[in-house]
């Protein structure tokens, strides 16, 4: 527990010492939900639906996800390139430990910063949110999901090492597939869609939030399946980087 | 022992070629000793570490930490390790000191008051109790080395790795490292320290390793290695004048005389037990100057890394 909570405070040091930063992602968060709030973009009517719940839900799952990939990677690559991820692999924890904690941290702190900036906006509009909660259901398994992800992407950054470009595309890339409506999709396609990360949940969200009747069983055990094989899928490709790494002893090389 | 490693190997490929980075490697690591693990760039001293550090898995080979057999598992090492690397950051430099304690100590399973007191204590020991609240990056490159060290000893381990720890430091903070280690190691820390510094290595080391193309050529003690290395004792000693043939003759009776300039001669001593001979012999003689000439260790691993000397080499060594 003390090497979570080591990776919490270092967090929460940082976040206060560079507080200009903090408070100008901050406002750049607000900004952009404002282009949603008032405009009318991809993400808003897309993801989830137009509705102010709908908006919010889908705000915070974008951003979310957004952090996870590129935080995430951005954070093991500075680590890397300034050594101190060698340092890190000598504590007395596993490597996979590691970088758990470092997805914990990300995800908590990213949805954090969305919910402040969400009850910032609803209180500067006036108009608060109620949503079903069964959404959060399907929100907490988008969590297990994104760990997986998390040590996706944390296994592409030790093996191809400088992949900041592939990241941002990686983000783009899966906004497109959030915003597909695979729930209205033939049921084959359906069926292979939410193989994909995410998408049984977000469409689950989709339907919960904008009234749509839905099938909650199906859902409920594809998100369940979908949680726990990319769980899987992201240690299994971990470890045979993390082994990799070691055998070629390329930990270092950046 | 603290560490055994035992007929460690690890090579590489690149493209056709097979380089042995590290080959049929064995040494002892004592308890409370210092020992400098020297060599030339490239010769593996770095990939051992990593080796041992389990950054790298080796072709074969067993390393055994306080007797126990390490596999898979590296925890029981790493337990007890503290790690500098060379050129590396092994500390965020946008934390103090305290900040940096807790975390580190927090990744060792400390808990942060406990980890912050150790880092005051050892900052205390090291008289950089004034940089406690100071971000890393306004301090000079000796403090932040000495920082990351106290980062590294933050868990009291009984064991300390360091890659080049006076890379870049001035003569001022190459001698806090050395009281540094001096202390610890009188605290029964073992330390491994890779150098290029030998005059830093001859000062604090009490056992040498010397590695030259992935091979140990040498390990033993310090004090081992440069009685090896001067058996013979040599003078320099400078006349007034230059010696005559009569004087000459007498000296070889017991040394070599070679001269260097027209009044210096270097005087080499057949056997030591003619020591008070020889000085009652030169004080009859009109004497500028003596001095006594050691090989230094500088000397004594620019001799190994020649090509063709190696550990069976050590007699030969004596003379050369």
């Amino acid at each position: 527990m003390t090497t979570l909570k080591a990776e919490f405070q270092r967090e929460l040091i940082i976040y206060r010492r560079y507080l200009f930063s903090s408070v100008s992602d901050l406002v750049l968060t607000i900004l952009m939900f404002m282009g949603i709030f008032w405009g009318s973009n991809l993400i808003s009517t897309g993801i989830i639906g137009s509705s102010l719940s709908a908006l919010i839900v889908g705000f915070t799952l974008w951003t979310t996800i957004q952090n996870t990939c590129s935080m995430l990677g951005n954070d093991v690559i500075n680590n890397a390139k300034s050594g101190v991820l060698q340092q890190l692999y000598l504590m007395p924890i596993s490597s996979k430990r590691l970088f758990f904690n470092k997805s914990i941290v990300n995800v908590i702190v990213s949805l954090v910063q969305s919910v402040v900036v969400c009850l910032v906006l609803m209180y500067l509009t006036g108009q608060w949110i109620h949503f079903a909660p069964i959404i959060i259901l399907p929100a907490l398994l988008s969590l297990v999901t994104l760990f997986g992800l998390g040590y996706l992407i944390t296994s592409v950054v030790l093996k191809f090492k400088r992949v900041g470009s592939f990241l941002a595309i990686c983000q783009y890339f899966y906004l497109g597939v959030l915003l597909t409506q695979f729930e209205n999709a033939p049921a084959l396609v359906k069926n292979i869609a939410n193989l994909l990360p995410l998408v049984p949940m977000v469409s689950w969200m989709r339907m919960a939030i904008n009234g749509i009747h839905y099938n909650a069983v199906y859902y409920l055990i594809f998100s369940i399946v979908n949680s726990i094989v990319w769980v899987i899928v992201g240690i299994v490709v971990f470890n045979r980087v993390d082994k990799n790494i070691k055998q070629n002893g390329t930990l270092s090389f950046f | 022992m603290l560490l055994k490693v035992k007929n460690l190997n690890k090579s590489f490929n690149t493209g056709k070629k097979k380089i042995m980075a590290i080959d049929n490697l064995s040494f002892e690591i004592p308890e409370g000793k210092i020992t400098a693990f020297l060599g030339f760039n490239g010769a593996g001293k770095t990939t051992s570490l990593k080796a041992i550090l389990n950054l790298l898995v080796p072709d074969k080979g067993e390393i055994y930490f306080e007797d126990k057999l390490l596999k898979n598992d590296f925890t029981a090492l790493l337990e007890q390790t503290g790690v500098v690397l060379e050129s590396a950051q092994n500390m965020f430099l946008d934390l103090t000191p305290m900040e940096n304690f807790a975390y580190w100590g927090g990744q060792r399973g400390l808990d942060k008051y406990t980890a912050q007191r150790n880092g005051l204590e050892l900052l205390r020991k090291f008289n950089l109790l004034s940089k406690k609240d100071t971000v890393i990056f306004k301090l000079s490159r000796g403090t932040q080395q000495i920082i990351a060290i106290c980062c590294a000893l933050i868990a009291r381990p009984k064991f300390l790795i360091l890659d080049e720890p006076t890379l870049g430091l001035d003569i001022e903070a190459v001698k806090t490292m050395e009281k540094m280690l001096q202390i610890l190691a009188s605290e029964n820390v073992a330390i491994l320290l890779t150098t290029h510094e030998l005059s830093f290595a001859q000062k604090i080391a009490d056992q040498i390793l010397l590695i030259k193309k992935g091979r140990l050529i040498y390990s033993g003690t310090k004090n081992e290695c440069l009685a090896k290395f001067n058996q013979e004792k040599i003078f320099t000693v400078k006349f007034l004048h230059p010696l005559s043939d009569k004087q000459e003759i007498g000296l070889k009776t017991i040394s070599k005389i070679v001269l260097l300039t027209d009044k210096t001669y270097e005087v080499t001593l057949f056997d030591k037990k003619y020591q008070g001979q020889l000085l009652q012999q030169l004080a009859q003689l009109e004497l500028v100057d003596i001095k006594t000439k050691s090989k230094s260790l500088n000397e004594i691993v620019d001799f190994y890394m020649k090509e063709g000397n190696s550990y069976d080499d050590t007699q030969s060594g004596i003379s050369a």
